[in-house]
């Protein structure tokens, strides 16, 4: 009965939903702030993701007639539970609560789901929009998949294992892996954007061409779904990226000032950038960032 | 108090579409202008949408022709509710100088409901963002 009390207090309160949708709501809330600022704007107040969740929920949810039923409803589920389960497993300050030894690998599997959904969404919702959306996703998941896999996996070769709670503890006894491993850091960093549909690679969700991408038949409480699976995302892929290779840290407190440091990079990045077309982000990817994520690679392998 | 939550959150984001109908573009430069850094409408969280069925409020602009009529009525159905719409510029008004051409369909409140209306040759910005504020405050 405890056992399962705690189960749930972690799926859905700390450091499962509940925590990782707020920290994840004002981390979304900061990038659009920090994008007003820079435009010499205002920008919207602090409150602002968690009253669009809230609009979306109350307003009337359509199911188009062209859509294909019940994989439309699912899209948005299989995100969004993805992204509670990755969130329960990852430490956050030192100690985890459901990490087990082989949780790295779970982890890339899982974090692969939400692409996976927007490409189902996409496809399954009977838009032409939805449709290129759903194609153009696929392409550059193709793109950074590859480099992004081998460079966390680059520091499980370095340890020989796969356990993030083992990497965090190896990072506070002996100095955070940025420093052993620049390049993979850096490829890492770069396939962050694509997965979170930030420019210069969110040519899937590209509102000025395709109109919403996969998204453009959603509407309202399925709408709301995908909204808080991009807030999770805000909170749960920078929190990935910390305890991989900035150290984790030995307390919530610090856990989270270093996820605002790499939400603040990829935001300033996200703000300086024009869109780039779907084959020249798969060019960059395969000519420059693979490149990059493979020479740690085999660093790692032979001179750990 | 879930209700007063809800109508706080309704009244804080309302993400807008931009109907252009039959007009001069004049009024779509200025809805467009709204959107712009020195006018800055999202700090009351407005987004422009490009789809229905994102929107909660439809901005029309221009006269209602009669080649737009269906269209503009299959828009309207596309959109969840609640939605509101804006007439915005005086062709969507009542036609203004467009009133006894061959292909008007009608003032656009008698096509749609119109929530509000945001009257000028065209209207500046600034009318758009008092528009939109009185219609905001309106909802429940």
């Amino acid at each position: 009965m405890i056992e399962v009390i705690n189960l749930m207090v972690g799926l859905l309160i700390y450091p499962g939903l509940a925590f990782s949708l707020a920290i994840g709501g004002v981390f979304y809330w900061l990038y659009r702030k920090v994008r007003a600022r820079l435009q010499a704007r205002i920008g919207p107040p602090w409150y602002q993701y968690f009253m669009d969740l809230i609009k979306l929920f109350s307003k009337e949810s359509v199911i188009p007639y062209s859509s294909r039923g019940a994989a439309m409803v699912l899209a948005p589920i299989f995100s969004l539970t993805s992204l509670v389960l990755v969130a329960a497993m990852m430490p956050v300050g030192s100690e985890s609560i459901f990490g087990f030894d082989e949780d790295l690998i779970v982890t890339l599997y899982l974090l692969a789901i939400p692409g996976l959904a927007m490409i189902i969404a996409g496809n399954v919702s009977g838009s032409p929009y939805g449709s290129v959306g759903s194609s153009r996703e696929a392409s550059i998941m193709v793109g950074y998949e590859l480099p992004y896999v081998l460079s966390a996996l680059t520091v499980g070769f370095h340890l020989r294992s796969l356990s993030i709670s083992r990497i965090v503890s190896y990072q506070l006894e002996s100095g955070a892996f940025f420093m052993k491993y620049p390049l993979a850091t850096l490829a890492f960093l770069m396939c962050l954007l694509p997965k979170m549909g930030r420019r210069p690679f969110d040519a899937p969700e590209a509102d000025t061409e395709i109109i919403g991408g996969p998204l453009t038949e959603y509407s309202g409480l399925l709408l709301g779904l995908f909204e808080v699976a991009n807030g999770l995302k805000w909170f749960v892929i920078p929190a990935f990226t910390v305890n991989m290779f900035f150290g984790g840290a030995a307390n919530p407190i610090e856990f989270l000032a270093k996820c605002l440091g790499v939400v603040l990079f990829l935001s300033v990045l996200d703000i300086i950038h024009p869109r780039y077309r779907i084959d020249q982000g798969f060019r960059f990817f395969f000519k420059w960032i693979l490149p990059l994520a493979l020479i740690d690679f085999v660093r790692s392998l032979i001179w750990p | 108090m879930l209700k007063a939550l809800r109508s706080f959150a309704r009244r804080k984001s309302p993400w807008i579409m931009h109907v252009p109908c039959g007009g001069c573009n004049g009024c779509d430069i200025e809805v467009v202008a709204a959107l712009t850094p020195k006018f800055d409408v999202e700090r009351f969280g407005v987004l422009q949408k490009g789809t229905p069925r994102h929107a909660d409020i439809l901005i029309v602009t221009g006269v209602v022709t009669a080649q737009i009529l269906d269209r503009l009525k299959r828009i309207y159905d596309l959109t969840p509710n609640p939605k509101h719409i804006v007439a915005f510029g005086s062709c969507a008004v009542d036609g203004d100088i467009f009133r006894e051409g061959y292909g008007f369909a009608g003032p656009l409140d008698e096509v749609l409901p119109v929530d509000i209306y945001v009257p000028g040759c065209p209207p500046r910005p600034e009318a758009l963002i008092d528009g939109l504020n009185k219609l905001l405050k309106r909802l429940k």
